[in-house]
């Protein structure tokens, strides 16, 4: 069994999956009911479409520039153009990574370990994502996968909660109560976000490209819809709106025989997932400050990266701040995830005339 | 050269938790809420934890104090032990008649709010003080919070879903089609007994129901599914007998006949099968006629006195069944909160359509 | 990853160079046999242990090692030699049973495998008179098999090697010899079915046996550690074996095998973390039992490598997470006990380890008695000294049981290890330290390579068909379209 340098399609869904699904899970049945009101649970599908189509974007700009990567079809450009853009998209990238994790550490601290500062978290966090990083994405992918099946049974644990489920819970409303949604909506756009990444490594996948990304996808979606469906079965609606972090609640209403109140241990499970989100994000970033910047070492490059992202992840204090910071960043993020392959076609197709231009003549 | 810097790294950050061993610790297992006279401490709680004496026992301590809310009060409990309290083990939290009556929302609040303390922790009334039922010191019976809470869990086994936890009170509490409800306990001849179901409306205490009268009750309630029915019938002339079935509750629902009408008109289907255990009549209880005769005079049993406990209920205007929320999947949104739920919910004509199937007579001809 | 190759490579040359230098000097030399004779003695001087028998008239001298040869065969070439006339000798000595040897490294590597080196004024002459004494085939000590064969390999090379070409009985099966070390050469067999295993692994194993210089290389296990990817691993890469059996299956797997002279052990390789969790008890039970007991060892390995760890957490800072039912005891038992617990349970396991070091290096008749030593001093007085808890014992118990059952002795240590790790973490941050642990050991070991195959084969990267042989111990009839 020889090593491929590709990803399989398999490997391509499980990292889509793994990249986008973060922190927002945990009060996403929340969001949710604040945005979309009662039976909420269906936008999500609405908008996980969204998504879909927007891969489908990514996934032509591979199509018609005939498997280029991004870097490729990019290169055309002199370099002082994609400077200042690829800078920016860098840095909201960096700064999604970083902030992701520095919420999942905070509320880490107010559920489960008030007394452990947060360096010692993020320390954590960053030994292992210097770990991930300093190898490439094949090797990447690898453990992602691993990664993927010490994390999947925490859904199965849903199980637990249907015999406190009804649907008479559920309400025959749909889309009713004080709801909000395009903010709304956008802030739950921003739970799903992560696969246009994707854009990067495209041309890195074997075979079936869009089916496989589009997989990925549908297992967040799915996982997604599942928690966020039984939180409303599971929840009265008022509550649920009042649930600070609803599935941690979920979580810690399973019991064992053995063992109960598991929830501090599975969502330090979760955190492994948030780890790959910042993990990916800061592998986006590093491949475009690589493409920018072609001479420094590669080693010297990801140690610079993590340093600046510790120093980073100390500037807000308190969770109100991350999350303030995290809705600016997300916004810039959701319009990179669509401009960016919208621009990257109009420069293919471009080309494309280009060529055909000079090769008429 | 990595792995060093790794392990490097993981050295440095020997930054621990801070460490709750579990020996060091006043795991609180039950606390209790009263109000006082006092109007300064308002307050009155009352905190039980597991300790190990000397001798290596395992024993418990009790300790009340007064407050203005409960996490102040909390604070002073902590002065009155050597031990780091912590509520991480709290099973049983239990509240005075007369501060369930005034509202349990600012109480419960506090206690969902911490993260410690899990949302399975059970509740439950006191009849008279919460702190009596704590403070009561039961022969060879250990903690009272274990008491309890098997207490609890055997009433929820036994047909008797009271099995209210924290999470469950407050889902049917913020639900606007259903009201909670809560069992009540009482101290008697030196042992903590079960003694009826309180009725909420929204967090306030209205009722207590007697244990005879909660039967029905929880024959109406869809989650229970099984249980024990013992009542006297008339079966012939000044004849009385008692019956015991053992019954399976096969169907269950509440059906809103119309959604325009007004005053509106509701009714709970139920569907039992049971096998007689006792009967004391005369009659052979195998003989098919003689079954079907009494499964009319149970129906009708049940239909009578169900009838009687709706009634009551829509008089204290409480909705412990749900039925308002079968009645809100018949409207739109708009109707709906328009609607003023109490009012409808009295003038409301509910009916019990029961059907008693009995299946075998024991194994005794 | 590509570094390391690089270097690999670069060694390669090096040596293929160095032999080069050396053949072509010991052409010029070549002239006659004297010339070799010469070097010979000078090479092996001060060896008294070196037997001569000289036949003056026919100008040839016989060197050998009295002990490892046949003293029978010896003497009836004697007789035989004793007869003939000095014109006989050449015609005599160009019988294919004697091969010439041109070279001083091979009459050395002759003379000392065990065979009579004769030399002529011309040549030099090979009589492989070579005795197989040595241990006699036993059952395997490390790795018992309840169904299955008992024999196990032996020291000696060519008895292992027959035991193998008795299991594979085809001309497929090909071996290469090769040479490792600098003075004192070791020989290693590679051995594989051709058309089975995969021609890149085999120059890539060759490539890096070849690279090794170092002496001293006593056992396979030594040599493995000189030949892996991954040297500051805590896992085992190569997957070594006693047994003939599994070297077979293996084989037919696809797997190139490596035996070397003079250790019971051979290497298997490309290997996966999960061919250590195989045992050949597992083929021989019936599919489902099989598949069992399979997940009963993987469920062995999380039991071994957190069950300790999860104690510390929950008794250090997760107190919430014990049931109510639970608690009594657990308040009770650690009551007594004045050091935390993380401190507790380093001693138990640190004294455990000690236990099981000590039994492995007592003679057996002694070693029972550290078992019963042992099982007191922990078993009972730590416990009423105040020391230790009750749950922990029970607790450290299962756990080192648990580590038993891991079929491989080498990835049983291994994990063994890592558990302290588990247990330190967890003292640290709880459940948090163990999620930590659990997430550096998963990075590294989906990053581990053996001859560049994923150590997580079927798992990481993904390879569902494969799931039924390794995973999980798959019915036999299918197992026939594997090819």
């Amino acid at each position: 069994m020889q090593m491929k340098e590709k990803l399989s399609p398999f490997q391509a869904s499980i990292l889509i999956y793994l990249i986008q699904s973060g922190v927002t899970l945990f009060f996403l049945p929340r969001l949710v009911a604040e945005a979309f009101g009662t039976n909420g649970w269906i936008g999500l599908i609405i908008i996980s479409i969204i998504v879909n189509m927007n891969l489908f974007l990514i996934w032509l700009v591979f199509k018609i520039s005939k498997g280029k990567s991004m870097l490729e079809i990019i290169s055309i450009f002199p370099k002082w153009i994609t400077l200042p853009i690829f800078l920016f998209i860098a840095g909201v990238w960096l700064l999604l990574g970083v902030f992701v994790m520095v919420k999942f550490c905070m509320i880490l601290r107010v559920l489960f370990f008030g007394n452990v500062s947060l360096i010692y978290l993020l320390s954590m966090a960053y030994i292992l994502t210097y770990m991930l990083l300093k190898m490439d994405l094949y090797q990447i992918a690898k453990s992602t996968v691993v990664l993927f099946y010490f994390t999947i049974w925490t859904v199965f644990l849903l199980a637990f909660h249907l015999p406190e489920f009804s649907f008479i819970r559920l309400t025959p409303f749909i889309f009713k109560g004080e709801t909000d949604m395009l903010k709304g909506g956008v802030n739950i756009f921003t739970a799903l976000l992560g696969y246009e990444l994707s854009i990067l490594f495209i041309h890195m996948i074997e075979r079936k490209q869009l089916k496989s990304l589009i997989a990925g996808n549908t297992i967040t979606s799915i996982i997604y819809l599942g928690v966020t469906f039984v939180s409303y079965g599971f929840f009265s609606f008022e509550q649920l709106i009042r649930e600070m972090y609803p599935v941690v609640t979920l979580l810690g209403y399973i019991s064992f025989p053995v063992l109960e109140r598991v929830e501090n241990f599975t969502f330090s499970v979760f955190g492994l997932k948030v780890l790959m989100t910042t993990v990916m994000y800061l592998w986006g970033t590093k491949e475009l400050l690589q493409y920018q910047f072609k001479k420094i070492k590669s080693t010297i490059l990801l140690i610079g990266i993590l340093i600046i992202s510790f120093f980073v992840s100390f500037i807000p204090k308190v969770i109100k701040d991350v999350e303030q910071w995290l809705t600016y960043i997300t916004y810039a993020c959701t319009a990179i995830a669509f401009l960016l392959p919208i621009f990257l076609l109009i420069t293919v197709l471009f080309t494309k005339k280009l060529n055909r231009m000079s090769a008429n003549e | 050269m990595n792995k060093v810097f790794v392990s490097i790294i993981v050295f440095f950050l020997t930054g621990c938790a801070e460490q709750r061993i579990i020996d060091d610790l006043a795991l609180i297992n039950a606390v209790g809420y009263d109000v006082t006279d006092n109007e300064k401490n308002p307050l009155k709680l009352t905190v039980t934890f597991p300790i190990i004496t000397k001798d290596g026992k395992y024993d418990r301590k009790t300790i009340l104090v007064e407050g203005k809310s409960s996490k102040e009060a909390r604070e002073k409990v902590r002065m009155k032990t050597n031990l780091k309290l912590e509520s991480g083990q709290m099973r049983v939290s239990l509240f005075g008649q007369e501060i369930a009556n005034k509202g349990m929302l600012p109480l419960l609040n506090s206690l969902v709010r911490d993260p410690s303390i899990g949302t399975r922790a059970k509740l439950a009334l006191a009849e008279d003080e919460a702190s009596d039922i704590l403070m009561l010191q039961i022969k060879n019976e250990g903690q009272n919070a274990t008491y309890l809470e098997q207490f609890l869990t055997k009433l929820n086994r036994e047909s008797l879903r009271t099995n209210y936890n924290i999470y469950q009170f407050l889902r049917d509490y913020y639900d606007d089609g259903i009201d909670p409800i809560l069992p009540v306990f009482r101290v008697e001849k030196n042992n903590i007994a079960y003694n009826g179901i309180g009725l909420f409306q929204e967090d306030k205490l209205v009722e207590i129901l007697k244990p005879s009268e909660a039967r029905y009750l929880f024959l109406f309630r869809e989650e229970m599914k099984q249980g024990n029915f013992v009542e006297q019938i008339d079966v012939g002339e000044e004849e009385k007998a008692s019956i015991m079935l053992n019954y399976e509750l096969k169907e269950h629902h509440i059906k809103i006949q119309s959604s325009s009408t007004n005053p509106k008109k509701a009714s709970i289907y139920i569907k039992l099968i049971g096998d007689v255990i006792e009967y004391t009549g005369k009659e052979e209880i195998s003989d098919p006629k003689i079954q079907k005769k009494i499964e009319k005079l149970i129906t009708k049993k049940i239909q009578q006195e169900g009838k009687e406990l709706i009634v009551k209920l829509q008089k204290l205007q409480v909705d412990p069944l749900g039925i308002n929320r079968y009645v809100r999947n018949k409207m739109n949104y708009k109707e709906w909160k328009a609607l003023d739920k109490y009012q409808s919910y009295q003038d409301m004509n509910i009916n019990i359509e029961a059907n008693i199937i009995i299946n075998s007579s024991g194994k005794w001809k | 990853m590509r570094k390391d190759r690089n270097r690999f490579l670069k060694d390669f040359k090096l040596q293929k160079d160095q032999i080069r230098n050396i053949t072509s000097d010991m052409r010029e030399s070549k002239l006659a046999g004297e010339s070799i004779l010469e070097q010979f003695i000078s090479d092996f001087k001060n060896s008294s242990d070196l037997s001569v028998t000289e036949f003056p008239h026919l100008t040839v001298k016989i060197y050998y090692f009295s002990y490892l040869i046949n003293k029978d065969h010896y003497e009836q070439f004697l007789s035989m030699l004793r007869k003939i006339t000095p014109d006989e000798v050449q015609p005599f000595l160009s019988h294919s049973e004697f091969k010439a040897l041109s070279d001083m490294s091979d009459v050395e590597e002759a003379i000392l495998s065990g065979s009579v080196i004769l030399f002529t004024e011309k040549q030099a002459y090979e009589l492989p008179f070579q005795e197989g004494k040595g241990r006699s085939i036993a059952p395997s000590e490390t790795e018992t098999v309840i169904l299955g064969a008992h024999d196990a390999f032996v020291e000696s090379v060519d008895v292992n090697l027959s035991l193998i070409r008795k299991r594979v009985m085809s001309s497929k099966l090909k071996t290469i010899k090769l040479h490792v070390g600098n003075k004192a050469k070791r020989t290693v067999y590679l051995l594989y079915i051709e058309g089975v295993a995969s021609e890149n692994d085999l120059e890539e194993i060759k490539k890096r046996i070849l690279s090794v210089h170092n002496d001293g290389i006593v056992d396979t296990n030594m040599l493995v550690q000189y030949i892996d990817e991954y040297p500051n691993s805590p896992f085992p890469q190569f997957y070594t074996t006693e047994r003939p059996d599994v070297v077979a299956y293996k084989m037919f797997d696809g797997k190139i095998v490596g035996l070397m002279d003079n250790s019971p052990f051979a290497f298997c390789t490309p290997v996966s973390f999960f061919d250590f969790m195989e045992s050949m008890d597992d083929f021989g039970q019936r599919w489902i039992v099989g598949t069992f007991i399979k997940i009963t060892r993987y469920i062995a390995i999380l039991v071994t490598l957190l069950f300790t760890a999860l104690y510390v957490a929950v008794t250090t800072y997760h107190y919430e997470m014990i049931p109510q039912a639970l608690l009594p005891t657990l308040l009770e038992s650690r009551s007594k006990v004045p050091f935390p617990p993380v401190i507790e349970a380093l001693f138990l396991e640190f004294l455990l380890e000690l236990l099981r070091e000590a039994g492995a290096r007592l003679p057996t008749k002694v070693g029972q008695t550290i078992g019963i030593v042992g099982g007191i001093v922990i078993g009972q007085a730590a416990v009423q000294a105040g020391i230790t808890s009750n749950i922990l014992i029970i607790v450290v118990a299962a756990s080192a049981i648990a580590s038993f059952v891991v079929p491989s002795y080498l990835l049983s240590a291994s994990i063994r290890i890592v558990r302290f790790g588990f247990i330190i973490l967890s003292g640290f941050w709880g459940n948090l330290g163990i999620i930590f642990g659990m997430g550096i050991l998963i990075i590294h070991l989906s990053s581990l390579t053996n001859l560049n195959s994923p150590y997580l084969l079927p798992i990481s990267p993904m390879y569902p068909k494969f799931f039924k042989y390794s995973l999980i111990r798959g019915p036999f009839k299918k197992k026939a379209e594997r090819g």
